[in-house]
């Protein structure tokens, strides 16, 4: 393990070099992320107030997080620290590590399938968008009886109890691709390829 | 491990084509490369060069037959060939937003060479293939043949036994391919590396390699020194310079037992002759004829003219 740890670092250290890479500068993808940061960071935050500490929308934002709460404390704060609720604080951290996880075991996965880093990508994109739209349609394919009862449970259950479902379930399918990707994995493959 | 780097029995390799057919890319190939020789490894295309190192890398899986590559059987050991392998195959590997530097200390990471180790080998191949001034340039500035020197490095960099290169000056303009083959011949022969060297620079292969192949529809037609492949002719090249060539006249030696082949190229009357023909009696048969002769000039057939005559006696 600690092998495969130099290698995250060894290509997270290329992907920084890349990304802040010579010549790009502010015109390329810096600029690009200061505008996400900055509507993401200080408009949304600004528009909603106290809300945004609070409100289970917030897991949507995970990566924002820290500037969410400078922002959220310097306008509506007034003297008081406003801090995340128990769930929300939860699922940040841990769907967030889960989600990544889940993201890059499938996408260790399909490189080693994929003939090219474009058909990788393209492959990955649509998994992506199946496991946005799946869940969204089979909702809609409930009946209304059914959806009523999801509904209820939600709302009886709690937000930290949907919270730690939903990790449950992230974390068993993280095992399950987490082994098939390690099984799979040669490292001297990836060298000539 | 023996003195050979490279061993191969009846390496087969059958690639599904449509309509439910087989392609047979490499068949029935047995040779051996030894150590520290740059061996190359000519054929026209789709010959089945790139598939056979594929499958001395591993990469592939032989249909049948075997190879043995630095002591290690390709079909149980791949990883550890590869481990001890460099290889620049059909893509460069480098990373155009970085810089050369940076390509070269990211694969130096990867193959986790030390930091010092690492520093004083990247200085050392960029100041060998001439880079060293331009190392913090983005390589996606550079020209292509700036590109496949780092390419070349890149593949040298962890100091493997043995590297594949597959067609390593292709595309490139004739100085650049210079340049890149007088580089990689001083460092291969300082560093001895084995070299295998996949080309349809027959010129290349005759300045670089101390071996050669020559493979034709996956099999093997020829294996030697340049010079025996040469002598393995048993001919003798001919040209005629003078006037009054024409049609008739290589018509009437083509007709003639010793005359292996003729033909008129850039106004001189070129021909390969067969082991003993008498040159003087040719000669003297061309006046005959009507053509003026002012000179003569006999030697034997470049490697060029070898590889083109063993692809015409394959196709009868």
């Amino acid at each position: 393990m600690p092998d495969a740890l130099a290698d995250v670092w060894t290509v997270a250290w290329k992907e920084f070099k890349e990304f802040f890479a010579h010549g790009s500068g502010m015109r390329g993808g810096t600029l690009g992320v200061l505008l996400l940061m900055a509507v993401i960071s200080i408009f949304l935050p600004l528009q909603a107030g106290k809300a945004w500490v609070q409100s289970p929308m917030l897991l949507m934002y995970w990566a924002w997080v820290p500037l969410l709460l400078v922002t959220v404390n310097i306008t509506h704060g007034h003297g008081q620290l406003l801090l995340y609720s128990p769930p929300v604080a939860i699922g940040i951290v841990g769907l967030s590590l889960l989600g990544a996880t889940l993201a890059a075991s499938a996408g260790v996965l399909v490189s080693l399938r994929a003939a090219t880093v474009k058909q990788a990508q393209q492959i990955l994109s649509m998994a992506m968008m199946l496991v946005a739209i799946v869940p969204l349609l089979g909702l809609q394919a409930l009946s209304k009886q059914w959806q009523g009862r999801l509904a209820q449970w939600i709302a009886s259950a709690g937000l930290m109890r949907v919270v730690l479902t939903a990790m449950a379930v992230l974390a068993v399918l993280d095992a399950l691709l987490l082994a098939a990707a390690m099984a799979r994995f040669k490292r001297a493959r990836l060298i000539l390829d | 491990m023996s003195d050979k780097v490279i061993r191969t029995s009846g390496l087969t390799r059958d690639f599904k084509a449509g309509g439910g057919g087989v392609v047979r890319a490499v068949d029935d190939l047995s040779l051996e490369v030894p150590a520290g020789v740059v061996f190359g490894f000519l054929g026209p295309n789709a010959a089945g060069k790139t598939t056979t190192i594929h499958l001395l890398l591993g990469l592939l899986e032989p249909t049948a037959g075997g190879a043995e590559v630095l002591g290690f059987d390709v079909r149980t050991r791949a990883d550890a060939v590869r481990e001890r392998s460099g290889a620049l195959l059909e893509h460069s590997g480098l990373y155009e937003r970085l810089s050369a530097e940076d390509n070269l200390e990211f694969y130096g990471r990867v193959w986790r060479l030390a930091p010092g180790e690492r520093r004083a080998r990247v200085q050392e191949l960029l100041s060998h293939f001439g880079l060293w001034d331009r190392r913090k340039e983005s390589v996606g500035t550079w020209s292509r043949g700036m590109k496949q020197k780092l390419a070349v490095a890149r593949a040298l960099l962890h100091r493997p036994s043995l590297i594949f290169l597959d067609e390593p000056t292709a595309g490139l303009d004739p100085v650049a391919a210079a340049a890149l083959r007088d580089d990689l011949a001083t460092l291969v022969a300082r560093e001895g590396v084995t070299v295998f060297l996949t080309t349809h620079n027959l010129v290349e292969a005759e300045k670089l390699c101390g071996l050669v192949g020559v493979i034709r529809k996956g099999r093997l037609l020829a294996l030697g020194h340049p010079d025996q492949l040469r002598a393995g002719t048993g001919g003798t090249q001919v040209e005629v310079v003078g006037r009054n060539f024409n049609g008739d006249l290589v018509a009437l030696l083509r007709a003639r037992a010793e005359v292996a082949s003729a033909e008129i190229r850039n106004g001189r009357l070129v021909m390969e002759l067969r082991e003993g023909a008498g040159v003087a009696e040719l000669t003297s048969l061309l006046v005959r004829a009507g053509a003026e002769v002012e000179e003569v000039r006999k030697g034997k057939a470049s490697l060029e003219e070898v590889f083109l005559a063993m692809m015409e006696e394959e196709k009868k």
